[in-house]
């Protein structure tokens, strides 16, 4: 029963395509007028808004998966002369509960410069939960090697695939005039 | 939603087919991951003084121009989507979570207002106040970004944590974990100094991936890059 069962969902399953996202912002790369970046962070609703992006990964099954999803604003720390500033944002569309990615933005004269992107970790311990909940509540015998593939689908695939691409899609919205 | 939906269908169809033919002996059972659920405990009854002294702090702090503490309180009113310090609070106690974070340097200070809170979130520096983290009885679940900590030895002290994520950190040794009996998730994002090295040191020492705890285990196999 166990073997049929993943065999028809894997087959009703979600699937997409795996493009791993190639095109991430890294560390100290991106560097921001202080005054443009302050005026984002100020009404984020409205300058910066929803973002919403499509990203792909190969999940617990190994099948190509691919998502849509939209992250909001949520809060932003731009105080004038501060050393560092972070900008919030959260998921709000999709599968799986909200996840927050936080961009973090260090003072370089009178700019600042993308240091750091976290959201991955975070992500983890949301979507391997509600992962296993989710196939717990359709009565799937779980295995622990299932548990463990979801567990580190979230780990490797999952997470990683979702952050860089919102992360990329956000800061491409935050750098835009 | 609709992939969900067919999903839900085929289990739902596949549960009714099976369930004459499937006797409990040849049901597979299903398998518990290697350590038990982590013990919960209750939740704190919360002191009705600790309200009023949250909104006198908070006011105050906001009636304030142009300092971290007023970001920190705003902050703190803009994740709980409230206007007033005492709707905050109300939020922050039936959630039993709260979010601290400015990315700049993070007066723990008003923790001592929650002491019952049981998620936590902090984003930026801390300024050295570890112990009103400590205090956290109850705290199962936190969440650390962009911090300056580099030695999580003082988690050690929270009986209950369960799940954890530091991001954007120094950690130089994730060791101290495997003492929390109750961690069952763990995770980090990998910090590379000014040089590009993980300030994680990819060893055994630092990451060990033959701790008694799974959730450590599992993350220093990934940050290590052992299958």
């Amino acid at each position: 029963m166990n073997f049929s069962f993943f065999r028809i969902t894997r087959a009703l399953a979600l699937t997409g395509l795996f493009a791993p996202c190639t095109d991430v912002f890294a560390q100290n790369t991106l560097t921001i007028d202080g005054a443009q970046l302050q005026a984002k962070c100020n009404s984020m609703a409205t300058t910066i808004g929803p973002v919403t992006t499509s990203f792909s990964f190969m999940n617990w099954e190994n099948l190509e998966h691919k998502q849509d999803v939209t992250f909001v604003p949520l809060t932003a720390s731009c105080v004038t002369n501060q050393p560092q500033w972070v900008l919030q944002f959260e998921k709000r569309s999709g599968m799986a509960p909200p996840i927050k990615i936080r961009l973090k933005f260090d003072q370089q004269g009178t700019s600042y410069v993308l240091s750091g992107i976290a959201g991955k970790a975070d992500c983890y311990g949301v979507i391997s939960d509600w992962y296993l909940a989710y196939w717990r509540n359709q009565n799937a015998q779980l295995t622990r090697e299932h548990i463990e593939a979801m567990n580190t689908t979230a780990r490797t695939k999952w997470c990683p695939a979702m952050v860089d691409a919102a992360s990329t899609a956000i800061l491409k919205r935050i750098s835009t005039k | 939603m609709k992939k969900i939906f067919l999903s839900g269908l085929a289990a739902l169809a596949i549960s009714a087919c099976g369930s004459d033919d499937d006797g409990a002996s040849t049901r597979t059972p299903e398998l518990q991951s290697e350590e038990s659920p982590p013990v919960t405990p209750k939740h704190l009854k919360i002191d009705p003084t600790l309200k009023p002294k949250f909104v006198k702090a908070c006011e105050s702090a906001m009636a304030t121009e142009g300092t971290a503490v007023k970001r920190l309180y705003t902050t703190l009113l803009e994740t709980t989507s409230k206007a007033t310090c005492g709707a905050a609070f109300d939020v922050v106690a039936s959630k039993r979570a709260l979010s601290l974070g400015t990315g700049n340097t993070n007066s723990l200070a008003p923790l001592a207002f929650f002491p019952f809170v049981e998620r936590l979130e902090i984003v930026g520096p801390l300024a050295q106040e570890k112990a009103e983290l400590a205090k956290l009885k109850n705290l199962q679940v936190l969440s650390i970004s962009f911090s300056d900590v580099t030695d999580l030895t003082f988690l050690t002290s929270l009986p209950y944590l369960s799940k954890l994520a530091v991001a954007g950190t120094p950690v130089a040794n994730v060791a101290p974990l495997a003492k929390l009996e109750n961690l069952r998730s763990f995770a980090f994002e990998s910090l590379q100094n000014a040089t590009g090295k993980e300030t994680l040191p990819k060893d055994e020492a630092h990451c060990p991936v033959l701790s008694v705890r799974k959730a450590v285990n599992d993350a220093c196999k990934y940050h290590r890059g052992i299958k």
